[in-house]
């Protein structure tokens, strides 16, 4: 029978500037989601709500992050 | 009541707005007539995101409204939502070219979460070190 969870890895990590959070498709279909070390609790929930958008959303079959990023910040 | 008919109101004002008609926009996006005029009666609505996208840069709206999300059909005139990498969610184009990039490159294929205001060669640090964890986790 085919895995058909939809498996999403979070790490902390330092990321530079004013960047949130990062996130990446594997070639498996996975996720990973890399959320900024400096961010509290609360915001840390925001930024994987944010990566989670893009998950529900198939962001990853999109075209142009201008696109997806208006959307997802909506 | 039909299933899509936000959607299709939404884009039949955006094309009324852009002065585009049915042939037009089926011309400019390679969509075939009859699939639009399926969306325009809200009998149906494009699954893949990339056609929505495509829509709502020709008739030049906020791609989250055509979608029927609660969000402006445009922006202020100062600050456009969408209109092309140079007036994005970035406001420095460099730094939109540097994300677009970053997720164009196939074995990165990245998405940030970063400030608007976000320089570019903090994206391209977040890349580098995206490349580092990536060869470096289990995970893949």
């Amino acid at each position: 029978m085919a895995d058909e969870c939809l498996r999403i890895y979070t790490y902390t990590v330092d990321l530079p500037g004013k960047t949130n959070e990062a996130i990446l498709q594997g070639a498996d279909d996975s996720y990973t989601v890399y959320l900024d070390t400096s961010l509290d609790l609360n915001g840390r929930r925001e930024a994987l709500l944010h990566a989670m958008k893009h998950i529900i959303y198939n962001d990853f079959n999109n075209i142009s992050v201008d696109a997806i990023e208006n959307r997802a910040h909506a | 009541m039909k299933k899509y008919a936000e959607n299709a109101r939404r884009l039949k004002l955006a094309m009324s707005e852009a002065g585009l008609s049915q042939k037009d926009l089926s011309a400019r996006t390679g969509i075939g007539k009859s699939s639009l005029s399926q969306y325009m009666n809200g009998l149906n609505w494009p699954d893949d995101n990339r056609k929505v996208g495509q829509i709502a840069e020709i008739l030049n709206v906020n791609p989250a409204w055509l979608m029927g999300f609660d969000a402006q059909m445009q922006t202020e005139d100062d600050q456009p939502v969408v209109k092309s990498a140079h007036h994005g969610w970035y406001t420095d184009p460099e730094t939109a070219k540097v994300a677009q990039e970053i997720f164009d490159d196939r074995d990165l294929h990245a998405l940030f979460d970063a400030a608007r205001d976000s320089k570019p060669e903090d994206l391209q640090m977040a890349a580098d070190l995206l490349r580092r964890l990536k060869g470096t986790n289990p995970d893949g």
